[in-house]
């Protein structure tokens, strides 16, 4: 079984790095995506076989300010002048690209994006990575930072209720069970998620990292709860997610 | 398995055009979007919905290009023209678990110019654009459209996406999280796609010439290429009789720099090493069909890649087929994974179309433009380069 | 001339978003890439872009940007001399 090793948490900020320079290009989600998994990476012991490591990020909406800032180059300089810069980091591998240079691994490295449960969908393929050797640890990755442009659509389109959309990310780090079992914040025992039909509106609200934090801070209080097992579960209109989770 | 492109509507135009080096580049049509830019592009043909389509996803709108954009349709294109030769009808995939996973990069984002200006002004937009971007992700929106069930996912991996999804589509079928699954990639142009790529100065202004000593940059295209992956438990229970096996797959990053390949591939070495460890026939590979866009950088990290693997390999052959489809970013993978099969089923491969002066320099040498050549095995590889530096390739081999 | 430079070297430090750098820090001769200033490819073809954006001066591939980015003298001369043939 698979066993979650590190969790780190970030929301509506965007904390401290020790990659200031080689991030001087990047945009927020690329910043956050660095250093939540900076952080979730520093309480554990390094690990020797990068190729070992894979990284799978789940985005729902990648870096969609960057894609509008290189659109405005666009419109603004003309033709043929749009910023280079911009445009390749609109692209939404390029976190996943700085952190397998960051952190020098050269695994695999996925981004998946899709308005459901990107982050499950990361999890579940990371989890099974592991569980057929491919990779020996895999740092999964839940990334949002919006745009005021999704923001003002979303209040035209619900009205009212409409969820304030914070910048935020999750990592969590994924081992095979004999990697370092002092580590070990609970087990993994499954991933399940479904998709169902769902409409514009249903898919927008609520915004996905909320379930991301959620069965984060499930699987951080497991331990301390004296429970042996523990189902962290969600429903939306689009269908719904459950993680079963064991204590070490 | 199913594709459309520049070079063709189906799979065989494709190959026919392939074989026959037909290289249809032109400048940017004023009905995709208008362009004053000296590089010319590889457009696929018109793609509607005919009733066909209408059967495997029976809730697509009646006008379905006012329900979702141009990758998705030409997705589907490809994905029924798959799903017929597969002998899968409508009934046969209800009751399964029928994964859909595709790759893209400009199919997932919202680039609909005309709403974000005006937002810009501070208008009020019909949001029709933002309810076609939520709905729009591929392999939900085709979920949604079939009907059916079963485990969805798009992978943006930028050029590697297609190749991804096909090599994560045998993981799924190998955990028996499906029964069937309908992968592969697709890509529209896009004016903020063909601007990135010419201020990157990636771009050619003449049909691209991969390979070749005087190559100076790629050409954009579009399309689609879907294959229908299923067990071979699967398979034989319907009495189907496959057109090959997917025999390998490996994924691993450079760890280099945003846009550019490491030069030596390393990063491509990793993920051959990774997929040839699952087939142990190394010796047996007869055909690559490389990633091959034509700029001066990628070529020579790719066969450096190559070179670490195949350097004493004499029976290897080494094509790209950008010169007649351009480089279809997130349907590149799929389609050459097709381009791939079909050389190895005929056990021939015409060479590379635009590659006329092999770059001496390069650390293997290609099959150029105008030869062509026997197969001796069944076995080949197909390897996509990307920018982030993720680098992805399958093995595949034909049935015959 | 040394306005033009002056203007060039915030430029670089501004829009290339380099760090631990003030445009004062830059001298004339330094090597913009590699071991002088340590720009890479991606900024080049942004300067590029950048110097088209703020002089109207269009570099028209890497052969040429290759010459005028050896530094900020070689720069400044480029765009003068494109100035003037205008």
């Amino acid at each position: 079984m698979v066993q979650i090793s590190s969790i780190a948490i970030t929301e509506n900020k965007i904390p401290e790095t020790s990659f200031t320079r080689k991030l001087r290009r990047a945009d927020s989600f690329t910043n956050l995506a660095v250093t939540v998994s900076e952080h979730a990476l520093s309480d554990l012991p390094a690990f020797n076989n990068k190729m070992q490591t894979g990284i799978f990020i789940g985005t729902a909406y990648g870096p969609l300010a960057t894609n509008f800032a290189a659109l405005d180059t666009l419109l603004d300089n003309g033709e043929g002048q749009m910023s280079p810069t911009l445009f390749s980091h609109s692209v939404f591998n390029t976190a996943a690209g700085y952190i397998s240079r960051l952190f020098e691994i050269n695994g695999p490295a996925y981004t998946f994006t899709n308005y459901s449960w990107p982050f499950f969908r990361a999890l579940e393929e990371g989890n099974a990575a592991i569980n057929r050797n491919i990779i020996g640890r895999a740092i999964i990755i839940g990334v949002e930072t919006y745009s005021q442009v999704l923001t003002d659509a979303g209040h035209r389109l619900i009205k009212k209720n409409f969820p304030v959309l914070e910048p935020g990310a999750v990592a969590w780090i994924l081992e095979g069970e004999a990697e370092t079992a002092d580590n070990c914040i609970c087990l993994l025992n499954s991933v399940e998620f479904e998709e169902k039909p769902a409409r514009p509106e249903d898919l927008i609200s609520p915004h996905p990292l909320v379930h991301a934090l959620s069965v984060s801070r499930t699987a951080r209080q497991l331990k301390h709860s004296g429970n042996k097992t523990k189902i962290w579960s969600a429903e939306e209109l689009f269908g719904k997610a459950r993680v079963r989770l064991q204590s070490p | 398995m199913g594709c459309i492109s520049g070079a063709g509507e189906d799979v065989q135009t494709n190959w026919a055009n392939l074989c026959n080096g037909v290289v249809r580049c032109r400048t940017v049509p004023e009905w995709l979007f208008p362009s004053t830019l000296p590089y010319p592009v590889f457009v696929a043909p018109a793609v509607c919905c005919h009733p066909e389509q209408r059967k495997y996803f029976p809730h697509l709108r009646e006008r379905p290009e006012e329900q979702i954009n141009r990758t998705i349709l030409l997705i589907i294109n490809a994905a029924v023209q798959a799903l017929i030769q597969a002998g899968l009808a409508p009934d046969n995939l209800k009751g399964k678990r029928v994964g859909m996973i595709f790759g893209t990069t400009v199919g997932c984002n919202f680039n609909d110019e005309n709403y974000y200006s005006a937002w810009l002004r501070g208008l009020k937009p019909d949001l029709e654009p933002v309810k076609r971007y939520l709905t729009g992700n591929i392999a939900s929106a085709l979920q949604t459209f079939s009907g059916n069930r079963g485990p969805t996912a798009v992978i943006t991996n930028a050029c590697a996406s297609g190749t991804d999804a096909i090599g994560l589509a045998r993981n799924w079928l190998l955990d028996n999280r499906s029964d069937i699954v309908i992968a592969g990639g697709g890509d529209e142009l896009s004016r903020i796609a063909y601007n990135g790529f010419s201020s990157l100065q990636l771009t050619s202004r003449k049909p691209c010439l991969p390979f070749d000593r005087d190559r100076d940059g790629l050409n954009l295209g579009e399309g689609a290429g879907v294959l229908i992956l299923e067990s071979e438990h699967h398979c034989h229970e319907r009495g189907c009789s496959p057109l090959g096996w997917l025999q390998g797959y490996g994924a691993a990053a450079d760890a280099y720099h945003p846009t550019a390949p490491h030069p030596e591939g390393r990063g491509l070495k990793s993920a051959l090493d990774m997929a040839l460890k699952q087939t142990g026939k190394k010796q047996k590979i007869s055909y690559v069909n490389g990633h091959g866009t034509g700029t001066p950088s990628n070529d020579p990290a790719e066969m450096n890649g190559l070179k670490s693997l195949f350097a004493d390999h004499k029976e290897i052959t080494i094509v790209s087929t950008k010169g007649i489809t351009g480089h279809t970013l997130g349907a590149a993978g799929a389609i050459e994974a097709i381009f791939t099969l079909l050389s190895l089923n005929k056990r021939f491969t015409p060479g590379t179309a635009g590659c006329r002066h092999p770059d001496s320099r390069l650390a293997l040498k290609p099959l150029p433009q105008g030869e062509s050549r026997k197969l001796a095995s069944p076995l080949g590889i197909t390897a996509s380069l990307a920018f982030g530096g993720s680098n992805s390739a399958l093995i595949l081999e034909g049935a015959g | 001339m040394d306005d033009l430079k002056k203007q060039l070297k915030g430029i670089i430090v501004k829009d290339l978003k380099l760090t631990g750098i003030t445009p004062e820090k830059i001298n004339d001769n330094d090597s913009l890439f590699e071991e002088g200033l340590g720009l890479d490819s991606l900024d080049a073809v942004e300067l590029v872009v950048l110097i088209q954006k703020n002089f109207g001066v269009r570099i028209e591939d890497m052969d040429e940007g290759r010459k005028a980015f050896t530094s900020i003298n070689a720069l400044a001369s480029f765009i003068e001399e494109r100035l003037k043939n205008n």
